[in-house]
């Protein structure tokens, strides 16, 4: 059985840039600097995220509240950094979940991504075309 | 077989003969690529994943998969290299979340040598519309010749199967009039020219078009698992086994595949 844990988080679109310098710092590769993709999520205002969800170690959730260390492969720290201090992560039994707000890169762990979307009230933006 | 990242996982048999029944249909499948390309996986099968994208780390339920292993002996390994991206893996299969899950071939998938294949999926997916993209060769069927994309809905056809087959003329995507059961064992038959685009679900042929294709074959471009090009488009479901053959099947040979893809999720009837 894995010890991975679902996190998902969404990224203002205005922070993409930054979230993934800390996607770097936190994660495998330098690949996961491209964690954040396009800004296809809207809230109810019509504000726009990119979204990242997957299944992570346990550790990821401390790491992402610790003091940042520069990993090997190289990360922009201070753009790090500054991701950083927007992070607000929601454990199920942590008390109110924090939905996604342009001030804010809101997280939750624990929960498949569909219910997570839901938490963080945020739904597709719709496409406009035929695959 | 030791495969080049050193890593070595159960061999696949060869030289077997498609038609004896004393066969796994693993071998028998197998041996249906004959030297022709493509790749065969099972994303039920966890000796054949990774965690990681460079081939580490066994998979257990529930752990992401960064690297599948081609079972056709093409090479044509998969892989996600982004932690966050890379489906879970489930007894049932691989599960996309719909939000940032794909895959992609490691290396061009080149099927330029062939205006002919075969492409077949076993999937479960909580509703007959969720998700977009299940398999497309090139980041973008609808504008670059010698693709195929085998695709969900579309705003004018909500949860309905369709399939992209093209050489330098793009026709409309041939698909099924109703939106597709939730698990489905999809097949689709391509040639460019004379053209061809047979698509079945659940052992039921839906479509079987003539429409021109152009000419040309079907070109090497990356193969996309789940997504368009790996950022938009993204499947929501399961994915238990995929092959895609860059050759023209019998009628015998394409059940064989079905039955093959059918094995973890047992839908056909």
């Amino acid at each position: 059985m894995s010890d991975h844990v679902i996190v998902t988080i969404a990224v203002p679109a205005a922070h993409i840039a930054d979230a993934n310098e800390l996607a770097r710092c936190l994660g495998y590769s330098a690949a996961d600097g491209e964690s954040f993709g396009t800004a296809a999520w809207q809230d109810g205002e019509g504000h726009l995220y990119a979204v990242a969800s997957g299944p992570v170690r346990p550790t990821f959730v401390s790491a992402s509240a610790s003091p940042l260390a520069a990993p090997a492969w190289g990360a922009d720290m201070a753009a790090a950094a500054r991701a950083q201090a927007l992070v607000a992560i929601h454990e199920p039994e942590a008390g109110e979940p924090p939905c996604a707000a342009p001030d804010r890169i809101a997280a939750v762990a624990g929960l498949a991504a569909s219910a997570a979307l839901a938490v963080l009230g945020l739904s597709p933006v719709p496409a406009d075309a035929d695959a | 077989m030791m495969i080049s990242n050193g890593i070595g996982l159960s061999p696949c048999p060869r030289r077997a003969r498609a038609g004896s029944p004393a066969l796994s249909l693993t071998a028998r499948v197998h041996a249906l690529f004959g030297g022709a390309q493509g790749g065969m996986w099972d994303f039920t099968d966890p000796s054949t994943l990774r965690q990681m994208s460079n081939g580490t780390g066994a998979v257990a339920d529930g752990d992401p998969v960064g690297w599948a292993q081609d079972l056709s002996d093409n090479g044509n390994h998969l892989v996600q290299a982004v932690a966050f991206k890379r489906p879970g893996f489930g007894w049932e299969g691989a599960g996309f979340d719909g939000v940032d899950d794909s895959f992609n071939s490691i290396d061009l998938f080149d099927l330029s040598a062939t205006g002919e294949l075969v492409v077949c999926v076993a999937l479960d997916r909580p509703s007959p519309s969720a998700g977009r993209i299940i398999a497309e060769i090139t980041s973008n069927s609808s504008v670059n010749a010698g693709t195929i994309a085998l695709f969900n809905g579309g705003n004018a056809s909500i949860g309905v199967d369709r399939f992209r087959s093209r050489g330098t003329a793009n026709p409309a995507p041939v698909g099924f009039a109703e939106p597709g059961p939730n698990r489905a064992i999809i097949s689709c038959v391509g040639r460019i020219s004379p053209s061809m685009r047979v698509m079945r679900r659940n052992g039921v042929e839906g479509v079987n078009s003539t429409s021109p294709q152009g000419t040309g074959t079907y070109g090497s471009w990356p193969l996309y698992i789940g997504s368009r090009g790996g950022d938009s488009e993204f499947f929501s479901g399961r994915i238990a086994r995929l092959v895609i053959c860059g050759r023209l099947p019998s009628p015998e040979e394409t059940a064989l595949i079905e039955a093959w893809c059918d094995e973890p999720l047992r839908v056909l009837p």
